[in-house]
């Protein structure tokens, strides 16, 4: 008697505890938003304030959302945010010939650098942490010695930056990647792989292929942003996307999603991770708190989040 | 439990929603919305930057915009554009009358304007000029742009490239901030000009350091591939601690006192090094004027009394020079203390045109003229 109700309690607090790990995502989003939303009396969900929220959370939520495949992988990408800023100085230079190439011209930067990524990565067995790390150096540099300074395109480019252009670019790639990531074999196929590669070649997944595309997603997508934080400031800089990969990263990881790869991956976890970064960025800002003190709160959750997501059955952290 | 967690969750979104209809909604605060004050200032800068120039350039502005009645709502920021937009947003969003900001370039400056313009809101720059003419030509004839205070940096690049060939510099090296920067480039150019009116050999330029690392490593370089170099000139930096890590690399090569090293902006470590004389030359002070007086411009703007009535207010600070550890000390004293280098009282009677009917721009060139160390330290001492 007493055996079992020792089982029920422990079964209990093993159910509690897999529900508090499923939902700490929504958990975080839930405390941050009321939180800031009681320090700021009312501000932070302001309409304007939203709008300003969802553009901060426009850029990272899409680059976060692409990403996934990546982390499902097991795999990082640090070369994100100098995609970006690659991706802008080939649409800042395509203006020059027509205002109609900047959206191919930035795709199609952003997607040879992620054939690239996944080149090395897939065929050459780079480690995505090297590999990536490398490519981030040599865009960089290639877009300082290129644009030589900064490159501005046309004022009017700015009327893409209308926000229901982004909402829309948002909810149909949400759509897309989330089918493709929940709902095809090419999702499955990636948590397959970053659960076990050996496992997943043998039952017949080509681990090449599925490793060179999550990366030629990760920069087409890359490429997409490039684009509208090039419309947004009608300027591409050597500064632009400084830093961006260090963001998409904090917040896929604050949305719970475990760097070990595999199939406890979940794709929500970049939407909510997302929006709770831009949530509490925006909180920061609007209580006042000091640039110091708001990389301080970041490392904090970071450090914290990690240690809750993070699967203690892999050995590596980061391959 | 699912479905009672989803409840939960959403009873509690719900429930603070309400905290914005509540009576203290409206009430002023430190941060954001309408205050006590009659206008607010928006301010995107890295207040994470703890450098004692960094947090002199924030004391500098906040003292102009609590002169003239004001509030500072300050936006932490990496200076880089689209960061920068992404700040000036987020102050639109939070009703600020009128925005200050170091632009990361020019080609930047047309979306600002076209930003606050749709907002109705006033902005102005501080440290840069806008070197494209098409785009200066636009901007200064917006309604919205109040105007800049910058120094002169090509005159100031060329100028202590000479000072140095007049120490004995022949073969000299730079370090810039990175390319693109509107000072950089005119700093850039600056030099070049210097270099080609004293003949003296530019051997290489790095720029973009941020870091100290970065710094040593350059000037170990330096040291390694130009046994000839006898020069260091530090054009700009965003690197914290960039003259200790110089001279330290310097020290460590035992090339201290024997490199003539100069630097474009006062720093507050110049006085020691000066003292040692493994420091030679510095052109700068402008660090807290620029700011200060481009918060004079934008508040009177904001006030409706702006210093220049037919369009945008430009002023062009001149540099100071500084070569002596005595004056160093007084720098890093009066500029760098806890006194701005005008108090509140100071720049309220002086500067603020509904306070001083006598403000224009030749009045304020007439205060510039007589600004100095030396005029700091008579009127704080």
């Amino acid at each position: 008697m007493e055996t079992q109700t020792a089982l029920k309690k422990s079964c209990r607090k093993a159910r509690l505890k897999t529900l508090l790990l499923n939902n700490f995502s929504f958990a975080g989003l839930l405390l941050v938003v009321v939180l800031f939303e009681i320090l700021t009396d009312g501000k932070l969900l302001g309409e304007r304030n939203l709008l300003n929220i969802f553009n901060n959370f426009f850029t990272i939520g899409l680059s976060a959302m692409a990403f996934t495949f990546v982390m499902a992988l097991g795999e990082l990408d640090l070369s994100v945010g100098a995609i970006v800023g690659f991706s802008a100085m080939a649409g800042a230079f395509a203006a020059k010939l027509s205002l109609w190439l900047i959206l191919p011209a930035a795709l199609l930067a952003g997607l040879l650098i992620g054939f690239l990524n996944g080149f090395a990565i897939a065929h050459l067995r780079v480690e995505s942490f090297i590999g990536t790390l490398a490519m981030s150096f040599i865009c960089r540099g290639l877009t300082t010695w290129l644009l030589n300074g900064s490159v501005g395109v046309p004022i009017a480019m700015r009327a893409f930056d209308a926000d229901w252009v982004k909402i829309v670019t948002f909810l149909v790639l949400l759509a897309v990647l989330y089918f493709l990531f929940e709902h095809c074999a090419y999702g499955k196929h990636c948590r397959a792989v970053g659960s076990s590669k050996e496992a997943a070649r043998q039952s017949g997944v080509s681990v090449k292929r599925v490793r060179l595309l999550a990366f030629v997603l990760s920069g087409v997508v890359c490429g997409l942003v490039g684009f509208f934080t090039l419309i947004r400031g009608c300027t591409a800089s050597s500064g632009t996307g400084n830093a961006f990969e260090f963001d998409v990263l904090l917040a896929v990881l604050f949305g719970g999603m475990p760097l070990t790869g595999g199939w406890v991956v979940r794709f929500r976890s970049a939407v909510v991770g997302s929006v709770a970064m831009a949530v509490l960025k925006s909180g920061m800002s609007l209580t006042g708190i000091n640039g110091m003190t708001q990389q301080i709160v970041q490392g904090v959750i970071l450090t914290v989040v990690v240690v809750l997501s993070f699967d203690r059955k892999n050995s590596a952290v980061i391959k | 439990m699912k479905k009672l967690i989803a409840l939960i969750l959403t009873l509690a979104m719900v429930a603070c929603l309400f905290v914005g209809c509540s009576d203290d909604a409206d009430k002023p605060d430190e941060t954001g919305g309408k205050t006590d004050a009659s206008f607010t200032i928006g301010f995107p800068w890295d207040t994470a930057n703890t450098d004692a120039t960094w947090i002199s350039i924030y004391e500098s502005v906040k003292v102009a915009v609590e002169a003239a009645g004001g509030e500072l709502i300050t936006v932490q920021t990496d200076l880089t554009a689209d960061n920068l937009i992404n700040n000036i947003t987020e102050l639109i969003s939070r009703d600020v009358d009128g925005i200050l900001f170091m632009p990361a370039s020019d080609s930047m400056l047309p979306t600002v304007d076209a930003m606050c313009a749709e907002a109705g809101v006033y902005w102005a720059t501080m440290f840069r000029t806008i070197s494209d003419d098409d785009i200066r030509a636009q901007i200064y004839a917006s309604k919205w742009f109040a105007g800049g205070c910058n120094e002169d940096d090509e005159a100031c690049a060329a100028n202590i490239v000479k000072k140095m060939a007049e120490m004995g510099v022949e073969n000299l090296c730079c370090i810039n901030i990175a390319k693109g920067d509107t000072s950089s480039d005119l700093r850039d150019k600056g030099a070049a000009k210097g270099v080609q009116e004293t003949g003296i050999n530019l051997l290489n330029t790095t720029y973009g350091i941020t870091v100290t690392t970065d710094m040593t490593k350059t000037i170990n370089s330096y040291i390694a591939a130009y046994p000839e170099m006898d020069g260091i000139l530090l054009l700009g930096t965003y690197c914290p601690s960039a003259l200790p890590t110089i001279e330290k690399a310097l020290a460590d090569n035992g090339k201290a006192g024997e490199v003539i090293v100069g630097r474009i902006d006062f720093d507050s470590t110049m006085g020691d090094y000066l003292a040692e004389g493994s420091f030679h030359v510095s052109y700068g002070g402008q660090q807290q004027i620029d700011p200060l007086m481009s918060t004079v411009i934008l508040v009177n703007k904001v006030l409706g009394t702006p210093i220049n009535e037919d369009g945008a207010t430009i002023i062009i600070t001149p540099y100071l020079e500084l070569t002596s550890a005595d004056e160093a000390a007084q720098y890093t004293e009066f500029f760098l203390g806890s006194t701005p280098i005008y108090t509140k009282e100071e720049i309220s009677q002086k500067m603020i045109k509904k306070n001083n009917p006598d403000v224009t721009v030749d009045y304020i060139y007439e205060l510039l003229d007589a600004f100095s160390v030396a005029d700091v330290v008579a009127r704080h001492s």
